[in-house]
């Protein structure tokens, strides 16, 4: 059954089942591997992209629900990586391995949509994404560049 | 299971950065291609010079985050002397060129890139200038070595003419390397030391870098497992009906100990592996559980059982007359890798030639996947991918062998790809290990005797028969014991104590399957003796800092750790905390941490962690800092909740919602502050240090705070959690 989904502004029609996670339409059937695996049960936030403006898990919202809604991915982000968030990155090195960093990155440009100048425990609660690497340091020092920046 | 065989040669040496030989690829000039007429073309194995201008530098180790992506290209431009804007990082096809100088063979392991890589790489780039300067020389009719190189180009002072080195590099890979090269002083370098933003952020953070999961081939299909549930188990019977039957499902390929489903994608081929119907031979593994190999492990290093791996003195005596004795037993428990990107690996199989892409750390032994489906060593291509994590389990290559297998049964290329779970259950563990230790104090409170019994099972019966040789194996006693092993591989200890020493390990192998973890045998080894250091320090009135000030053999361990020290503010926590403090000499650094907590019933609040490292040369000072909170978040996240325990054949944890593999999140993470010290000497590796002092200190904290005597990990299975 094809399935129309519009992805970074371009509509794309997958012809993938309906419980199809969109995680894994975005990377097997779209081509966009920008947005990671890490788990499947939405406890490590990898698989993290906006759906009408909003920070979701993509590994357990399956396809059938995303009709008309606009998908943002890593990729469409930005025109040219310059979104604040990901300039702030840039400025501070933050990725070590960098394989959540698309997740952190989409959850932190959906917080700082949502509240311009956040708190130390705004953060605290709204970036719960886990990194291996431990770049949770760096993570919250780019996220005040950010917001100094934007 | 592979095991390899390695000549000793790379082992006989000291663990310090190996000495001279470059064995780097400086092809004879008929085997360089020779690039366009109008300039630009390769130099070597490392270099190429393109047209216009760029400087294509290879990188041959594994990135996993450790920065070696922009250090390692860091040494080569420094010499090379090239604007760091010229640069151009690739991941080159592995190949003999990149043997690693230590280990002769390519690959990232021991935190030992940079430290291995520091003379020869150097060398790599003198030697490419000096050629290029030789050209330049033969085309104008002057002596080369009165010309000089700068910014990409060789110039003559004198004459003030200058040419690029696209216009050069063609000629210069006719010339044979000069075998001596003056290499730069440090306060030549201008960019060895410096801060150099990462070459691969702008690619991690537009979503664009390439890790292992994200190969893309024409025909590509897509393989997920059922594994046996028992390490020993075999595939019997396989019912595939009902998963050929879901659309998107290819093949079913059965393996030896595993089954894999064939599909167009990951979904597909998950949803296929729901619906197999398979019958397993569960061989002896089938009943066996965490709990018996620690039985057997308490058994044996209470006997004293397994081989006098160090001997000084007459430890018994020692103990014997002893004023006091401290004697205690440590448990470590085996721990789950968790990289952030699951397990997966890709080949493509014909009969002529095996290619593999993978998030691989051992590019050097795919000549063994190559002989997995009956090709020759020499007819594998292996590429190396961003790695997203590495933490030694990318050192196996049981992936690459299943990929390159299914690929020869289905004819097509192949990745396979595991779940978060699949990659729990099926890991090369971190061993567990138990250690009763003895120190004999005499009356004045110096310790004058020590003893440590050690059991627990060994990765390189395994994974390296040769070089566990007699049942000894350095990575269950490095950094516990003082010695060299039957296989010729030494064991270093920072302590001296005194008149008598005695270590004994029992080498009790499983059923589990044990492999390399972050900081390797330092990881339980620190563990067990920094832990011991501080209860001695606890039971004898001592100030853990001042006692190990006597202990330690190198005035620069004691300079590392009066540093840390002073930097913590040792002995004066912040009001109402408690702080712990550990220090370890690995991989050629020493770095300590002090961690300051609160603590409330048994609910932790972590503070602060101050660390301090001794690196001898710090080639990017940012990388090293972000490396140090790295490896202590690694050690924390083990230190709290880790382990891996098994009841009855099946390693029980499987995903982060598991409490054993609760991962530290951002709001728990405390406040770091980091010296990085430069005290020369030998260059050391950042890539594991910081992981071993950590458990030993936060235990140490937390005694502090409570007065509980923490002997065992992780800190959950003793009530502990973060509040």
């Amino acid at each position: 059954m094809a399935i129309s989904l519009k992805v970074n502004g371009v509509d794309h029609t997958v012809d993938v089942d309906e419980d199809t996670p969109l995680l894994w339409a975005l990377r097997d059937t779209v081509g966009l591997t920008g947005t990671k695996f890490g788990c499947g049960i939405a406890a490590c936030g990898a698989c993290t992209v906006h759906i009408d403006g909003e920070p979701v898990r993509s590994c357990v919202t399956p396809i059938r629900d995303l009709d008309g809604a606009e998908i943002t991915t890593i990729e469409g982000l930005s025109e040219n990586a310059d979104h604040p968030i990901q300039q702030a990155w840039k400025e501070l090195d933050v990725p070590q391995c960098g394989y959540c960093q698309s997740g952190m990155i989409m959850a932190a440009s959906a917080l700082i949509a949502e509240a311009p100048s956040p708190t130390h425990e705004q953060i605290d609660k709204a970036m719960t994404n886990i990194c291996r690497c431990g770049t949770y340091p760096r993570i919250r020092a780019a996220i005040h560049r950010a917001v100094k920046n934007a | 299971m592979t095991t390899i065989d390695v000549s000793r040669r790379g082992f006989l040496k000291s663990s310090a950065a190996a000495s001279g030989a470059l064995v780097l690829g400086f092809a004879a000039p008929s085997l360089v291609k020779h690039a366009h007429a109008v300039g630009g073309g390769k130099l070597n194995a490392w270099l190429e010079v393109t047209t216009d201008g760029v400087v294509r530098i290879a990188q041959p180790q594994s990135e996993m985050g450790q920065g070696i992506w922009t250090s390692m290209a860091q040494l080569i431009a420094e010499e090379l002397e090239v604007d760091w804007e010229q640069v151009e990082i690739y991941s080159p096809p592995a190949g003999p060129d990149f043997a690693h100088p230590f280990y002769g063979f390519q690959t990232t392991a021991e935190s030992f890139s940079i430290r291995a890589f520091w003379e020869p790489a150097r060398t790599v780039g003198a030697q490419a200038r000096e050629m290029l300067k030789m050209a330049a020389g033969e085309i104008w009719g002057v002596y080369p070595g009165s010309l000089s190189a700068k910014a990409g180009h060789i110039v003559n002072p004198v004459t003030g003419q200058e040419a690029p080195y696209a216009a050069l590099v063609t000629q210069a890979a006719k010339y044979q390397p000069p075998e001596t090269v003056q290499l730069k002083r440090p306060d030549q370098w201008t960019i060895i030391g410096k801060p150099i933003p990462r070459d691969d952020t702008p690619a991690k953070v537009n979503g664009s870098a390439v890790y292992g999961i994200d190969v893309k081939l024409d025909g590509m299909l897509t393989a997920v497992p059922l594994f046996a549930p028992s390490f020993t188990g075999k595939v019997g019977a396989v019912d595939d009906a009902a998963a050929l039957a879901i659309k998107g499902v290819k093949q079913v390929v059965p393996l030896e100990d595993v089954v894999y489903v064939v599909a167009d994608g990951y979904w597909p081929a998950k949803k296929g592996v729901e619906a197999l119907n398979v019958t397993w031979d569960l061989g002896e593994g089938g009943d066996f559980s965490t709990a018996k190999a620690f039985e057997t492990f308490h058994a044996a290093a209470a006997d004293g059982k397994g081989a006098v791996v160090e001997e000084t003195g007459d430890v018994d005596a020692l103990m014997g007359s002893a004023a006091t004795k401290v004697d205690v037993t440590f448990e470590a428990p085996y721990l789950i890798h968790a990289t952030m990107e699951p397990m997966n690996a890709t080949a493509h199989y014909t009969d002529e030639k095996l290619t593999i892409w993978a998030p691989t750390q051992a590019q050097g032994l795919m000549g063994f996947v190559a002989g997995a489906v009956g090709l020759d060593a020499e007819k594998v291509e292996a590429h190396t991918t961003f790695l997203g994590g590495g933490l030694g389990r990318r050192f196996e290559i049981d992936l690459p062998i299943h990929a390159a297998l299914v690929s020869k049964a289905t004819g097509t290329p192949i990745k396979v790809l595991w779940s978060r779970e699949d990659d729990s259950r099926r890991d090369f563990y971190r061993p567990g290990a138990v250690a009763h230790m003895h120190a004999a104090i005499d009356a004045a409170g110096k310790v004058t005797g020590f003893e440590a019994k050690i059991a627990g099972p060994s990765i390189l019966a395994r994974a390296v028969p040769d070089l566990a040789k007699d049942d000894v194996d350095h990575t269950n006693i490095d950094g516990i014991a003082q010695t060299t092993t039957p296989a010729g591989v030494p064991s270093h200890r920072q302590y001296d104590f005194g008149e008598g020493a005695r270590v004994i390990h029992a080498m009790e192998n499983t059923p589990i399957p044990v492999g390399f973890w972050r900081s390797v045998a330092h990881s339980q080894n620190g563990w067990f003796m920094e832990a011991f250091i501080n209860e001695i320090a606890a039971e004898t009135g001592q100030d853990p800092v001042e006692l190990r000030l006597g202990l330690m053999k190198e005035a620069r361990n004691r300079q590392v750790l009066e540093r840390l020290a002073e930097k913590a503010n040792w002995g004066s926590p912040a009001e109402g905390n408690a702080q712990g403090i550990a220090i370890h000499d690995a991989f050629g650094t020493v770095l300590g941490h002090v961690i300051e907590i609160a603590v409330t019933e048994k609910a932790i609040k972590l503070v602060k962690i101050t660390s301090v490292a001794d690196v001898g040369f710090a080639v990017n000072p940012d990388t090293l800092e972000a490396q140090i909170s790295s490896g202590a978040i690694t050690g924390l996240t083990a230190a709290l909740w880790g382990e891996a325990t098994m009841e009855k054949g099946v390693i029980d944890q499987g995903n982060f919602d598991s409490p054993a593999l609760r991962m530290l999140k951002l709001a728990e993470t405390p406040v770091f502050d980091i010296e990085i010290m430069e005290l020369g000497g030998s260059i050391g590796g950042i890539g594991e240090p910081s992981t071993p002092p950590v458990a030993p200190a936060l235990a140490h904290a937390v005694f502090n705070a409570t007065g509980e005597k923490v002997r065992k990990l992780p800190l959950t299975s003793l009530g502990y959690d973060l509040a």
